[in-house]
């Protein structure tokens, strides 16, 4: 038998990317297996180039390999060139850091960020040799943990996990190894450390709840295990600045999708998007303090060698003297060539200075998200931004010497009429116009349309996705309403794959057996436009005799038990009923009042 | 300022990148170093750093050169101890040396390679036998034509006959030898080893690329039959 390391010998040179597959590049941690009492491996079920982007990541690496006690080594999803010849040469998913089979392992983890990033998490653990459904895993196999926004509503993933973990990895993951280590210690079973962590906060263990339907619906869900809490709620860390940071990151031999440092200036966000997922399950805001971030930025400049560094959050501008902070990170960086980026801008003159500040005469392109084009829309939304403030952004940025803009909108929110869909092409008509008369330039536009896709635990979580068929709808009226425009580039996203997210982000365990039929039929990589298939997901619905419209383009009742009440992201209910009301409200405000609302 | 020319290797761990990622691997190593790099002019400065002749992705290589520039003085000793340290496994500086300002660049200088290549397939293999009288047919050639693809997407027809400088075998651990070539490369023209190995009049089975280990045991400014070291070319004080 050839030993794994060299059976990739043979495989490597014959794949399109093979530096995906090496491990071994600067900052990873590669430790003897013996010398810890719990091993464990984080899988990422996307691209090295996508996972490798992923701070999370970083963040749990991070936390678990500077114990002594414990290891934690990568996986990523392989390409499917790659696949094919590891199943052909009948090589295991492996680690990249030892080379060893997944199923070594006493702890995988899962990263799972993206609904239709699913059927790679069933590849992967096929490929791993791994059984698919908790149910069927015995006591050699590994303990199968899934964390990262999409817990939240994990229960068309629920059947293939042993635990969730809700909210913040850096505290919750250390007590989840500290437990394991000790249950290991008395010979706990399978089912008994499953037991006892059910009693942990933040650890959601699937196989304890069972969902109850009645006439084909979701209808509740009951406990199996009486000491299993009927509410799991999330995790959070109090203190960002109490908690370990990834300075010393790994840096990919092949650039990650983002190839630079990265610092998390502040978790959450206090703005309140309605249809904002990620703004409630990262609640509260906590930020770092500026020593704190200088002195990781110190640390990861050095230790990385890195020309940029991302000051990253949900909306970095809202951050307390965002300005100052970034002045004195470039005071202490001074004369080493080190640029700053400031993701996630708001739509206003003060972000537009700070993103003159950062760069400093490079004159890419600036983003925007007004997400929505009329004044009616965005206060449905949330989005507390005026006409007048893109204009006035805009003409600031102008001024300062960008040409360039992209703009992000959606299409298919609540309330969203046809004449919504077409104010987008109006808007866009009315900036380049005023740009031009009042700057004399001609921009360069590119608007990128996403549809709207309801998520668990927001606002919005009540209401249904509009039909495929009226998105195909809109996004025509969105193509022809922009024939006039020229000088703007549009794009929009595939409907076919938000209605499948929509599917999965709303969901319930009927989904599982849908997901796994989908896999073995071929399905993988659905985010990506190449290998998405929806043929062979309608083929999967027909055969399990489902219909995808029960799951996104249903109007859930305040009243509906939801499949992921069980599921505490810290925002009550009642709260969400609220904001979802005033976003009703405002949907039949009179206008006029936009100049009042914006910030 | 001053200019450095360093000599490196690269291992089985790191055979796989491509020139653009070692060259952005260096780059960062030398950032962690602190050494003061210099960067070209305007809004998108690049450092003035260069790897020499691309190393085909996939090959191992025991001699590769590069040259950078710093904005001070820096010594071939204190570049080695600065830099070695901050490189993974799989590069390692082997030498380094101070070259004139003003001296060509690495790319007018290197024009041949010397490689070899070892049977790691799963088969025997093809045996002394069968190489030594394919690798002669193939230098009996008086010329070997091949369609190439200009930079402006022509085709042109390429003799590559005279970019085979010599071909032989030199024992190895098993039975199939190993097969040595110095090729000519750079701007005057080349030929990969690959394409070598496709020429050889072999049973097809024996070529696909991932069966063979490729090495390249280095770059030459090659002269009249001289094989002349680009540390002697401009180079002063060596160090390694």
């Amino acid at each position: 038998m050839l030993s794994l390391e060299k059976k990739l010998q043979f495989l490597l040179p014959r794949v399109q990317k093979p530096a995906r597959y090496l491990g071994n590049e600067w900052n990873a941690i590669k430790k003897d297996h013996r010398s810890v009492q719990v091993r464990m491996a984080l899988l990422f079920p996307d691209l090295y180039e996508v996972g490798m982007s992923n701070l999370g990541l970083k963040i749990l690496y991070e936390v678990v390999n500077r114990r002594q006690d414990a290891l934690l080594e990568r996986a990523f999803a392989p390409a499917v060139d790659m696949e094919e010849l590891m199943r052909r040469e009948k090589v295991p998913l492996f680690s990249l850091e030892s080379k060893v089979p997944l199923r070594s392992f006493d702890l995988i983890g899962f990263s799972l960020q993206y609904e239709l990033s699913y059927t790679n998490v069933l590849n992967m653990l096929d490929l791993a040799g791994v059984p698919l459904y908790s149910s069927q895993r015995g006591e050699e196999d590994p303990l199968v943990v899934g964390g990262g926004p999409c817990v939240f509503n994990p229960e068309p993933l629920a059947p293939f996990f042993d635990l969730f973990l809700l909210g913040d990895g850096e505290e919750a993951l250390p007590e989840l190894l500290d437990r394991w280590i000790a249950m290991r210690r008395q010979n706990f079973s399978r089912r008994e450390m499953l037991a006892e962590l059910a009693n942990v906060p933040g650890f959601y263990i699937p196989s304890f709840y069972k969902p109850v339907y009645s006439e084909g619906r979701f209808s509740g869900i009951k406990r199996l295990y009486e000491k299993a809490p009927p509410v799991v709620a999330k995790r959070f860390v109090a203190d960002l600045n109490s908690v370990p940071y990834p300075v010393a990151p790994i840096v990919s031999h092949i650039p990650a999708v983002h190839d630079r440092a990265v610092i998390e200036l502040f978790r959450g966000c206090a703005r309140g998007c309605r249809f904002c997922q990620a703004g409630v399950i990262y609640r509260p805001v906590r930020r770092r303090s500026p020593e704190n971030i200088k002195n990781i930025a110190r640390q990861t400049l050095q230790a990385t060698g890195y020309e940029e560094m991302s000051l990253s959050s949900l909306s970095s501008s809202d951050y307390p003297r965002v300005d100052n902070l970034v002045k004195e990170l470039e005071e202490e960086s001074a004369g080493r060539r080190v640029k700053y980026s400031l993701p996630s801008l708001r739509l206003d003159s003060f972000s537009v200075k700070l993103a003159d500040q950062v760069h400093q005469g490079r004159r890419g392109s600036l983003t925007f998200a007004p997400e929505a084009a009329t004044a009616r829309l965005r206060r449905v939304i949330g989005k507390n931004i005026s006409e007048a403030d893109l204009f006035c952004a805009t003409g600031d940025a102008v001024r300062a010497g960008w040409q360039a803009f992209k703009l992000y909108f959606m299409i298919g929110l609540p309330t969203e009429t046809d004449d919504d869909v077409k104010a987008i092409a109006s808007l866009c008509r009315k900036l380049v116009d005023r740009l031009r008369q009042e700057h004399r330039i001609r921009p360069r536009l590119s608007v990128s349309v996403s549809t709207f896709v309801p998520k668990a635990h927001t606002p919005f979580q009540w209401e249904p996705q509009i039909p495929l068929p009226l998105i195909l709808k809109r996004q025509k009226l969105l193509q022809e309403s922009f024939k006039s425009l020229r000088t703007v580039s549009l794009s929009w996203h595939d409907a076919a794959s938000s209605f499948l997210e929509a599917v999965f982000a709303r969901g319930d365990r009927t989904l599982a057996p849908l997901l796994e039929r989908a896999w073995r039929s071929g399905c993988r990589f659905d985010g990506w436009s190449d290998h998405f298939s929806f043929d062979r997901w309608c083929d999967a619905f027909r055969d399990l005799n489902l219909r995808a419209e029960l799951y996104a383009n249903r109007r859930f009742n305040y009243g509906d038990p939801l499949p992921w009440d069980h599921l505490d992201s810290g925002t009550a209910k009642s709260t969400l009923i609220k904001e979802h009301m005033r976003a009703m409200e405002a949907a039949i405000e009179p206008e006029g009042a936009e100049g009042a609302k914006s910030l | 300022m001053s200019r450095i020319r360093f000599r490196y290797a690269v291992g089985e761990e790191l055979k796989f990148l491509s020139h653009l990622d070692l060259t952005r691997l260096f780059h960062r190593a030398l950032r962690r170093s602190a050494l003061p790099m210099d960067y070209t002019k305007g809004f998108n400065p690049h450092p003035r750093l260069s790897l020499a002749a691309p190393l085909p992705v996939g090959a191992t290589a025991a001699a590769e050169y590069g040259d950078i520039f710093f904005t001070r003085e820096i010594g071939p000793d204190q570049f080695l101890r600065s830099v070695r340290h901050q490189l993974p496994e799989g590069l390692t500086l082997t030498g380094a040396a101070c070259v004139a300002m003003e001296a060509p660049s690495l790319a007018a200088l290197i024009n041949a390679a010397s490689y070899e290549m070892i049977w790691s397939g799963a088969g025997p293999g093809p045996g002394e036998e069968t190489l030594r009288p394919a690798l002669q047919k193939m230098l009996d050639l008086k010329e070997v034509i091949v369609a190439r693809r200009t930079k402006s997407g022509k085709t042109v027809e390429v003799d590559i006959r005279p970019f085979i400088f010599k071909a032989t075998l030199e024992p190895s651990e098993t039975a199939v030898p190993k097969v040595t070539l110095l090729l000519q490369l750079g701007g005057k023209g080349g030929v990969s080893p690959y394409a070598v190995l496709d020429l050889l009049d072999l049973n097809e089975a024996l070529k696909p690329a991932h069966l063979w280990r490729l090495h390249r045991r280095g770059l030459y400014i090659y002269n009249e039959g001289k094989l002349i070291c680009p540390f002697q070319e401009g180079g002063e004080s060596i160090s390694g």
